[in-house]
């Protein structure tokens, strides 16, 4: 399998310029199709709110109870991944359509979109996986390259990872504060300052929302729906906690150290985006459910092109490495998310320790 | 879907919509998913959004329809000689057109537009095809300056060219209605008297209010013989302009036009207070003589960097590199194009400032870049 070192300057850059054309191709196509598309995701997410929501206040009766919360998390799930993150990423501003404007969406997540938009839009898309730019890489509680620096805070990462996927929408909203900075003394309080309002507004909301206005509209089956909508949002952390964990710690990712950025080609960003993301294979409702984030590669390599489009994209992209004799990283969802679990229980420890073993 | 029919969302409105309308309310909803689900009842249930519903067709020149709106509750009005952004959606693109209500205020419930075809005129083709009555369209807020004074002048000259009557005709239909006692001269310019919007309707006025007198001039060769010939200047109002000062002047039209009659008003000592609006994009300012240059321009959200230059604006050069910025009326009106420079140089085509400082917002379609530019985009 041929790496970065070993493609000519010239290959480098045919390879750039493949990728480019297939996107000229594919944005010149985007048009009503994606329209309907985005369209009927919303009305997805839109029913399953509401039947869920309706269901959860009949009350305790186990059918219609977990149906209930099952449809919640279900529209969670697509809100979250399929509709929010990718209307945020302005893979549908060309329809001009205030509700799926990407400068102004707000999902419903414990996260401000704003805080969103700069740490996940900005970051993490510009300096995917490099070591020291990309907080991303590890999320600031997880050590899961060896050319992250090690601190004692990582030997129980076991536990703060399975802290942060339950907690999953509320990690994500407290990511953008870079906290971890902020007890490391390399941010101040006045830092912080500007960011509260938002962070506190965005977080109220929420509570408010899901734990106590439709608990209280409920009535009598107060306990039911407060039980129900814990459930849902439960189950949508853990399930976008791993699909996103999956697209960048699996066995085969790569990280960078901020030397690349220097002069960096847009065949060697190409490059970088490649072998810094992972792909999940599935069927087309896994695609969905996962906002397309099982594709990945295509994701950061066309980050606003809409994402129903990856699939057919991620044929070509794979013949494309094919030819040029790079890894195209794909797995089924266990293999993949168990190279993850395998990295979070490796690099836990310091250097030291692994060499000694 | 539609589970409420119009007779009876129009009296239940005020009962089951407007509670959620209260601002205290209306603030701390999320206004896309309330909108989905009142527009399930009626599509005209909407948290902000006016949607209208079109009554009547009809032309009122050869290639000009005039398009009758019902809006709902949401309309929150205008004067005579503003305009509105109509919404259409074609393939799954929401367009924005502005368009002047030509009807008058004071005849509350019904607006109307005239709809001049252009020629390849994605949304006046699209309207004049496919637009049925009992369709729905979005309008967006009424604004504009081209306004009466207030109090209302002794005397009102007007002065248009194509669709630039529009505006006038609600002026005009405003003034009758409400016994406006000074004298109102209308000079409008078409094509031939084919072409002539609101011809009919404007002389049936005419005939019934001797206060309104009408002056057409034919820019095209199949005029009326008693009509002026050509386009505007000053000699087409010798013969029946009325000396005195004191009247308010409202011009309306093409960008060229509108600018010959200031030229006019500015050479003959101003006679009158004058209001002006142009509709169609005035040409770019570009220096004269400099070759266009090469720039780089960075998009920084699209994560791209293409050669561009520097006699384009961002917007044109950035579809044509296949980027699809959010953008609305291409003119430098609706701001919906507007995004951050985060550094460079760019000349706003329509003024011909220059915007240098890191971190401004620019509208895309009117800006020209002067060198190498990064935008959040």
């Amino acid at each position: 399998m041929s790496t970065e070192r070993q493609l000519s300057p010239q290959q480098v850059e045919a390879f750039g310029a493949e990728i480019d054309a297939l996107r000229q191709r594919t944005m010149a196509q985007v048009g009503a199709a994606d329209a309907r598309y985005i369209r009927r995701i919303r009305s997805a997410v839109r029913w399953s709110e509401l039947l869920g929501r309706a269901l959860l206040m009949l009350g305790w009766f186990p059918p219609t109870w977990l149906l209930g919360a099952l449809l919640l998390a279900l529209g969670k799930v697509l809100e979250n991944m399929e509709l929010g993150h990718n209307v945020m990423h302005g893979q549908y501003d060309w329809m001009n359509e205030p509700e799926f404007s990407g400068q102004h969406y707000e999902w419903d997540h414990a996260c401000p979109s704003e805080f969103w938009r700069q740490s996940h839009n900005y970051q993490h898309h510009t300096f995917t996986n490099i070591i020291g730019k990309d907080s991303d890489i590890g999320y600031g509680t997880v050590r899961v390259f060896p050319q992250q620096r090690w601190y004692p805070f990582y030997l129980l990462q076991p536990l703060w990872a399975t802290l942060q996927a339950v907690l999953f929408q509320h990690a994500v909203a407290i990511y953008d504060l870079k906290l971890d900075r902020y007890f490391r003394g390399r941010l101040t309080a006045a830092d912080l300052a500007p960011k509260m309002p938002p962070f506190k507004r965005k977080l109220l909301r929420q509570t408010i929302k899901d734990y106590l206005l439709f608990p209280l509209l409920a009535g009598p089956h107060f306990l039911p729906v407060l039980a129900g909508n814990l459930l849902a949002n439960l189950l949508r952390n853990l399930w976008t906690f791993a699909v996103i964990f999956c697209g960048h710690f699996t066995e085969h990712a790569e990280v960078f150290p901020a030397s690349v950025l220097k002069n960096e080609s847009r065949g060697h960003w190409c490059l970088r985006q490649l072998r810094g993301s992972s792909n999940l294979s599935g069927g087309r409702l896994f695609h969905i459910l996962t906002g397309n984030l099982s594709h990945q590669i295509e994701h950061h390599l066309f980050p606003d092109v809409p994402a129903c489009r990856y699939r057919r994209m991620a044929v070509e992209v794979r013949e494309i490495c094919q030819r040029y004799g790079l890894r195209y990283n794909t797995g089924r969802f266990t293999p993949q998310f168990f190279g993850v679990l395998r990295r979070i229980m490796t690099y836990g420890w310091a250097e030291r320790r692994l060499s000694a073993a | 879907m539609k589970l409420l029919p119009n007779f009876l969302a129009r009296p239940l409105a005020p009962l089951l919509l407007a509670p959620w309308q209260l601002p205290g309310v209306a603030r701390r909803l999320n206004e896309g998913a309330f909108d989905y689900y009142a527009t399930l009842l009626h599509p005209q249930w909407r948290l902000r959004r006016v949607v209208c519903r079109v009554e009547a067709l009809r032309l009122v020149a050869s290639d000009a329809l005039a398009i009758t709106l019902r809006p709902s509750r949401n309309w929150a009005g205008f004067r005579p000689g503003q305009y509105a952004e109509l919404f259409v959606e074609i393939d799954g693109v929401r367009h924005g057109r502005y368009y002047s209500l030509s009807s008058a205020p004071g005849r509350p419930g019904r607006l109307e537009i005239v709809v001049k075809r252009e020629a390849d005129g994605r949304v006046s083709n699209w309207l004049h095809q496919q637009l049925r009555v009992g369709a729905w369209l979005e309008l967006g807020p009424a604004s504009g300056e081209l306004v009466l004074a207030s109090p209302p002048p002794p005397a009102l000259l007007l002065i248009s060219a194509g669709s630039g009557v529009t505006p006038l005709m609600a002026i005009i239909r405003q003034c009758l209605d409400q016994g406006y006692p000074g004298r109102i001269d209308l000079l409008h310019y078409a094509r031939d008297r084919a072409s002539l919007i609101h011809l009919l309707e404007l002389e049936r006025l005419a005939r019934r209010y001797p206060q309104l007198k009408l002056h057409f001039g034919y820019t095209g060769e199949g005029g009326a013989d008693d009509g002026l010939r050509g386009r505007f200047c000053a000699e087409h109002l010798v013969d029946w302009l009325p000396a005195g000062d004191g009247r308010q002047i409202l011009a309306c039209g093409p960008d060229g036009f509108v600018r010959a009659v200031r030229q006019w008003w500015q050479a003959h000592g101003q006679p009158g207070s004058l209001q002006t609006e142009s509709f169609t994009p005035p040409a770019l300012l570009l220096a004269a003589g400099d070759a266009p240059a090469e720039a780089t321009l960075r998009f920084r959200r699209a994560q791209r960097v293409v050669t561009g230059n520097t006699r384009q604006p961002l917007l044109q050069q950035a579809e044509a590199h296949g980027l699809k910025p959010a953008s609305g009326c291409r003119m430098g009106i609706c701001h919906s194009c507007s995004c951050r420079k985060i550094s460079g140089v760019v000349i706003d085509a329509l003024t011909g400032e220059a915007n240098s400082a890191p971190n401004q917002t620019i509208r895309l379609c009117v800006s020209v870049p002067q060198g190498d530019v990064e935008i959040d985009a």
